[in-house]
Protein backbone atom coordinates (compact mmCIF):
# COMPACT_ATOMS: atom_id res chain seq x y z
CA UNK A 1 0.00 0.00 0.00
CA UNK A 2 1.23 3.70 -1.59
CA UNK A 3 0.19 6.82 -0.03
CA UNK A 4 0.80 10.00 -1.37
CA UNK A 5 1.90 13.14 -0.60
CA UNK A 6 -1.89 14.44 -0.78
CA UNK A 7 -3.84 11.55 0.69
CA UNK A 8 -1.42 11.59 4.00
CA UNK A 9 -1.74 15.27 4.48
CA UNK A 10 -5.62 14.69 4.36
CA UNK A 11 -5.44 12.40 6.88
CA UNK A 12 -2.98 14.82 9.13
CA UNK A 13 -5.80 17.37 8.51
CA UNK A 14 -8.70 15.22 9.80
CA UNK A 15 -6.38 13.91 12.62
CA UNK A 16 -5.44 17.50 13.70
CA UNK A 17 -9.14 18.32 13.35
CA UNK A 18 -10.03 15.67 16.17
CA UNK A 19 -7.47 16.86 18.43
CA UNK A 20 -8.45 20.17 17.73
CA UNK A 21 -11.56 19.64 19.16
CA UNK A 22 -10.40 17.80 22.36
CA UNK A 23 -9.95 21.90 23.55
CA UNK A 24 -13.59 21.81 24.02
CA UNK A 25 -13.40 20.25 27.11
CA UNK A 26 -11.81 23.23 28.97
CA UNK A 27 -14.56 25.41 28.11
CA UNK A 28 -17.12 22.88 29.46
CA UNK A 29 -15.45 22.64 32.80
CA UNK A 30 -15.18 26.54 32.75
CA UNK A 31 -18.63 26.72 32.12
CA UNK A 32 -19.44 24.32 34.83
CA UNK A 33 -17.74 26.00 37.24
CA UNK A 34 -18.95 29.34 36.41
CA UNK A 35 -22.75 28.11 36.55
CA UNK A 36 -21.76 25.97 39.47
CA UNK A 37 -20.81 29.33 41.61
CA UNK A 38 -23.37 31.30 40.32
CA UNK A 39 -26.14 29.16 41.72
CA UNK A 40 -24.26 28.63 45.05
CA UNK A 41 -23.85 32.12 45.23
CA UNK A 42 -27.78 32.34 44.83
CA UNK A 43 -28.96 30.15 47.16
CA UNK A 44 -26.46 32.23 49.62
CA UNK A 45 -28.63 35.25 48.84
CA UNK A 46 -31.49 34.68 46.41
CA UNK A 47 -32.14 38.85 46.15
CA UNK A 48 -28.91 39.14 44.49
CA UNK A 49 -30.37 37.32 41.77
CA UNK A 50 -29.88 40.31 39.10
CA UNK A 51 -26.22 41.33 39.34
CA UNK A 52 -25.20 37.82 39.71
CA UNK A 53 -27.16 36.45 36.82
CA UNK A 54 -25.71 39.52 34.42
CA UNK A 55 -22.25 38.70 35.82
CA UNK A 56 -22.79 34.93 34.95
CA UNK A 57 -23.53 35.55 31.43
CA UNK A 58 -20.62 37.69 30.97
CA UNK A 59 -18.27 35.31 32.87
CA UNK A 60 -19.72 32.27 30.69
CA UNK A 61 -18.92 34.36 27.32
CA UNK A 62 -14.58 34.27 28.41
CA UNK A 63 -15.29 30.94 29.50
CA UNK A 64 -17.25 29.56 26.24
CA UNK A 65 -15.11 31.75 24.18
CA UNK A 66 -11.65 29.29 24.25
CA UNK A 67 -13.76 26.38 23.27
CA UNK A 68 -15.17 27.90 20.47
CA UNK A 69 -11.70 29.07 19.20
CA UNK A 70 -10.64 25.18 19.37
CA UNK A 71 -13.76 24.72 17.65
CA UNK A 72 -12.86 27.22 14.52
CA UNK A 73 -9.36 25.55 14.33
CA UNK A 74 -10.97 22.12 13.97
CA UNK A 75 -13.81 23.34 11.27
CA UNK A 76 -10.63 25.91 9.70
CA UNK A 77 -8.64 22.42 8.93
CA UNK A 78 -12.10 20.90 7.67
CA UNK A 79 -13.47 23.19 5.34
CA UNK A 80 -10.02 25.00 3.70
CA UNK A 81 -7.31 22.51 3.89
CA UNK A 82 -9.31 18.98 3.34
CA UNK A 83 -10.36 18.45 -0.10
CA UNK B 1 -20.03 22.66 2.53
CA UNK B 2 -17.46 25.77 3.04
CA UNK B 3 -17.07 29.04 4.97
CA UNK B 4 -17.93 31.76 2.25
CA UNK B 5 -20.98 33.15 1.49
CA UNK B 6 -22.53 32.29 -1.74
CA UNK B 7 -22.51 35.17 -4.78
CA UNK B 8 -25.97 36.43 -5.55
CA UNK B 9 -24.76 38.78 -7.89
CA UNK B 10 -21.93 41.23 -9.07
CA UNK B 11 -21.28 44.49 -9.46
CA UNK B 12 -18.84 46.72 -11.35
CA UNK B 13 -17.57 49.86 -10.88
CA UNK B 14 -14.06 51.07 -12.13
CA UNK B 15 -12.79 48.33 -13.34
CA UNK B 16 -13.53 46.53 -9.65
CA UNK B 17 -15.73 43.96 -8.93
CA UNK B 18 -17.49 43.72 -5.72
CA UNK B 19 -19.46 40.47 -5.35
CA UNK B 20 -22.36 40.56 -3.58
CA UNK B 21 -23.26 37.82 -1.18
CA UNK B 22 -26.40 36.16 0.12
CA UNK B 23 -25.60 37.41 3.97
CA UNK B 24 -25.74 40.96 1.97
CA UNK B 25 -28.86 40.26 0.49
CA UNK B 26 -30.57 38.84 3.93
CA UNK B 27 -29.24 41.74 5.93
CA UNK B 28 -31.18 43.88 3.08
CA UNK B 29 -34.25 42.18 3.51
CA UNK B 30 -34.34 42.44 7.81
CA UNK B 31 -33.67 46.06 7.01
CA UNK B 32 -36.69 46.64 5.31
CA UNK B 33 -38.73 44.01 7.50
CA UNK B 34 -37.50 45.85 10.70
CA UNK B 35 -38.21 49.66 8.59
CA UNK B 36 -41.33 48.94 7.76
CA UNK B 37 -42.45 47.32 11.36
CA UNK B 38 -40.87 50.13 13.19
CA UNK B 39 -43.18 52.63 10.82
CA UNK B 40 -46.44 50.24 10.68
CA UNK B 41 -46.17 49.88 14.65
CA UNK B 42 -45.55 53.27 15.83
CA UNK B 43 -48.21 55.50 14.09
CA UNK B 44 -50.56 56.92 15.50
CA UNK B 45 -49.27 57.16 19.41
CA UNK B 46 -51.97 58.36 21.98
CA UNK B 47 -51.31 59.61 25.35
CA UNK B 48 -53.24 56.79 26.58
CA UNK B 49 -51.68 53.62 25.69
CA UNK B 50 -53.60 51.01 23.69
CA UNK B 51 -52.76 47.51 23.35
CA UNK B 52 -50.10 47.95 20.41
CA UNK B 53 -48.54 50.83 21.69
CA UNK B 54 -47.85 49.56 25.57
CA UNK B 55 -46.06 46.57 24.12
CA UNK B 56 -43.89 48.76 21.92
CA UNK B 57 -43.26 50.99 25.21
CA UNK B 58 -43.04 47.75 26.95
CA UNK B 59 -39.82 47.38 24.62
CA UNK B 60 -38.42 50.86 24.72
CA UNK B 61 -38.47 50.93 28.42
CA UNK B 62 -36.73 46.94 28.87
CA UNK B 63 -33.76 48.28 26.31
CA UNK B 64 -33.31 51.40 28.45
CA UNK B 65 -33.63 49.70 32.06
CA UNK B 66 -30.79 47.17 30.60
CA UNK B 67 -28.24 50.12 28.88
CA UNK B 68 -29.18 52.36 32.19
CA UNK B 69 -28.21 49.19 34.60
CA UNK B 70 -25.17 48.15 33.08
CA UNK B 71 -24.09 51.70 31.84
CA UNK B 72 -25.55 54.13 34.97
CA UNK B 73 -27.40 57.29 33.90
CA UNK B 74 -24.65 58.94 32.47
CA UNK B 75 -24.59 56.92 28.92
CA UNK B 76 -28.20 57.57 28.38
CA UNK B 77 -27.08 58.63 25.09
CA UNK B 78 -26.16 55.41 24.21
CA UNK B 79 -29.71 53.65 24.23
CA UNK B 80 -30.68 53.85 20.36
CA UNK B 81 -27.38 52.59 19.21
CA UNK B 82 -27.42 49.24 21.98
CA UNK B 83 -30.95 48.59 21.25
CA UNK B 84 -30.52 49.19 17.51
CA UNK B 85 -27.57 46.98 17.41
CA UNK B 86 -29.73 44.50 19.57
CA UNK B 87 -32.60 44.48 17.39
CA UNK B 88 -30.82 44.03 14.07
CA UNK B 89 -28.62 41.16 15.45
CA UNK B 90 -31.66 39.71 16.91
CA UNK B 91 -33.60 39.89 14.09
CA UNK B 92 -30.69 38.31 11.89
CA UNK B 93 -29.92 35.12 14.19
CA UNK B 94 -33.55 34.72 14.18
CA UNK B 95 -33.76 34.21 10.50
CA UNK B 96 -32.65 30.47 11.10
CA UNK B 97 -36.13 30.13 11.89
CA UNK B 98 -37.91 30.78 7.83
CA UNK B 99 -35.71 28.74 6.29
CA UNK B 100 -32.67 31.13 6.11
CA UNK B 101 -29.47 30.48 7.33
CA UNK B 102 -28.65 33.20 9.39
CA UNK B 103 -25.99 35.27 7.86
CA UNK B 104 -24.25 35.85 11.42
CA UNK B 105 -22.76 32.45 10.09
CA UNK B 106 -20.38 34.31 7.53
CA UNK B 107 -17.25 35.87 9.62
CA UNK B 108 -17.38 39.05 7.54
CA UNK B 109 -21.34 40.37 8.78
CA UNK B 110 -19.84 39.67 12.56
CA UNK B 111 -16.53 41.53 11.92
CA UNK B 112 -18.60 44.32 10.48
CA UNK B 113 -20.53 44.15 14.00
CA UNK B 114 -17.51 43.95 16.12
CA UNK B 115 -15.54 46.86 14.27
CA UNK B 116 -18.77 49.00 14.73
CA UNK B 117 -18.09 48.19 18.46
CA UNK B 118 -14.50 48.58 18.72
CA UNK B 119 -14.93 52.56 16.97
CA UNK B 120 -17.18 53.37 19.17
CA UNK B 121 -15.12 51.60 22.57
CA UNK B 122 -12.63 53.77 21.21
CA UNK B 123 -13.89 57.12 20.25
CA UNK B 124 -15.76 57.31 23.50
CA UNK B 125 -12.79 56.50 25.58
CA UNK B 126 -10.70 59.37 23.34
CA UNK B 127 -14.08 61.76 23.80
CA UNK B 128 -14.01 61.19 27.33
CA UNK B 129 -10.84 60.74 28.62
CA UNK B 130 -8.83 62.87 26.12
CA UNK B 131 -5.72 61.27 24.06
CA UNK B 132 -3.83 61.90 27.42
CA UNK B 133 -5.54 59.74 29.39
CA UNK B 134 -6.26 57.23 26.70
CA UNK B 135 -2.21 56.73 26.70
CA UNK B 136 -2.18 56.50 30.60
CA UNK B 137 -4.17 53.66 30.63
CA UNK B 138 -2.08 51.95 28.09
CA UNK B 139 0.77 51.86 30.40
CA UNK B 140 -0.92 50.73 33.28
CA UNK B 141 -0.29 49.69 35.72
CA UNK B 142 3.86 49.94 34.81
CA UNK B 143 5.65 51.21 31.11
CA UNK B 144 6.08 47.09 30.57
CA UNK B 145 2.94 46.39 30.79
CA UNK B 146 1.98 48.47 27.55
CA UNK B 147 2.36 46.10 24.87
CA UNK B 148 -0.20 43.83 27.02
CA UNK B 149 -2.75 46.27 27.36
CA UNK B 150 -2.45 47.31 23.12
CA UNK B 151 -2.82 43.84 22.35
CA UNK B 152 -5.93 43.76 24.81
CA UNK B 153 -7.46 46.37 22.43
CA UNK B 154 -7.05 44.69 19.70
CA UNK B 155 -8.12 41.25 20.36
CA UNK B 156 -11.25 42.67 21.78
CA UNK B 157 -13.20 43.09 18.31
CA UNK B 158 -11.70 39.45 17.30
CA UNK B 159 -13.33 38.28 20.44
CA UNK B 160 -16.24 39.73 19.66
CA UNK B 161 -16.64 38.75 15.97
CA UNK B 162 -15.72 35.24 16.63
CA UNK B 163 -18.15 34.51 19.66
CA UNK B 164 -20.92 35.67 17.49
CA UNK B 165 -19.68 33.58 14.51
CA UNK B 166 -18.54 30.35 16.06
CA UNK B 167 -21.98 30.35 18.00
CA UNK B 168 -23.97 30.74 14.72
CA UNK B 169 -22.07 28.84 12.27
CA UNK B 170 -22.16 25.90 14.79
CA UNK B 171 -25.73 25.56 14.90
CA UNK B 172 -26.51 26.05 11.01
CA UNK B 173 -23.37 22.96 10.81
CA UNK B 174 -25.43 21.04 13.03
CA UNK B 175 -28.80 22.01 11.44
CA UNK B 176 -27.80 20.71 8.30
CA UNK B 177 -26.39 17.40 9.09
CA UNK B 178 -29.55 16.89 11.06
CA UNK B 179 -31.50 17.63 7.93
CA UNK B 180 -29.06 15.00 6.29
CA UNK B 181 -29.53 12.26 8.31
CA UNK B 182 -33.33 13.00 8.18
CA UNK B 183 -33.97 12.42 4.82
CA UNK B 184 -32.74 9.27 4.84
CA UNK B 185 -34.61 7.89 7.90
CA UNK B 186 -38.11 8.70 6.26
CA UNK B 187 -40.21 11.34 4.71
CA UNK B 188 -42.17 12.79 7.69
CA UNK B 189 -39.58 13.06 10.16
CA UNK B 190 -37.72 16.45 8.95
CA UNK B 191 -40.92 18.29 10.12
CA UNK B 192 -41.14 16.95 13.36
CA UNK B 193 -37.43 16.27 14.75
CA UNK B 194 -35.55 19.68 13.81
CA UNK B 195 -38.42 21.94 15.80
CA UNK B 196 -36.08 21.01 19.41
CA UNK B 197 -32.68 21.53 17.38
CA UNK B 198 -34.32 25.08 16.15
CA UNK B 199 -35.24 26.17 18.94
CA UNK B 200 -32.05 25.67 20.83
CA UNK B 201 -29.69 26.44 18.31
CA UNK B 202 -31.34 29.54 16.99
CA UNK B 203 -33.59 30.96 19.35
CA UNK B 204 -31.84 30.27 22.48
CA UNK B 205 -28.24 30.54 21.33
CA UNK B 206 -29.01 33.62 19.41
CA UNK B 207 -31.12 35.24 22.00
CA UNK B 208 -27.60 34.39 24.19
CA UNK B 209 -25.47 35.32 21.60
CA UNK B 210 -27.23 39.34 21.22
CA UNK B 211 -27.05 39.56 24.96
CA UNK B 212 -23.52 38.97 25.58
CA UNK B 213 -22.78 40.96 22.37
CA UNK B 214 -24.21 44.13 23.52
CA UNK B 215 -23.29 43.27 27.24
CA UNK B 216 -19.91 43.56 26.63
CA UNK B 217 -20.04 46.70 24.30
CA UNK B 218 -21.49 48.30 27.26
CA UNK B 219 -19.37 46.82 29.19
CA UNK B 220 -16.06 47.93 27.20
CA UNK B 221 -17.13 51.51 26.30
CA UNK B 222 -17.46 51.83 29.99
CA UNK B 223 -14.23 51.01 31.29
CA UNK B 224 -12.51 52.36 28.37
CA UNK B 225 -13.96 55.91 29.94
CA UNK B 226 -13.06 55.52 33.55
CA UNK B 227 -10.20 57.24 34.84
CA UNK B 228 -8.32 56.36 38.22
Amino acid sequence: MNIDAKTFLDGMCAIGAGLAAIGCLGGGVGVGTVTGKAIESLARQPEAKGPVMSTMFIGLAFAEVTSLYALLVSILLLFLKWQ
Amino acid sequence: MSLDAETVFSLHVFNHTINVTNSIVIQWAVMVIITVLVIALTKDFKKIPGKRQSVIEMIVGFISNFVSDNMGDKYKSFIPFIGTMGIFLLFLNLTGLVGVEPSTKDINVTAGFALISFVVINANAFMKIGIKGYGKKLVRPYALMFPMNLLEKFTLPFSLCLRLFCNMLVGSIILGLLYQLLIYVSYITPFVIPIPFHFFFDVFDGIIQVYIFMILTMLYTKMGAEEE
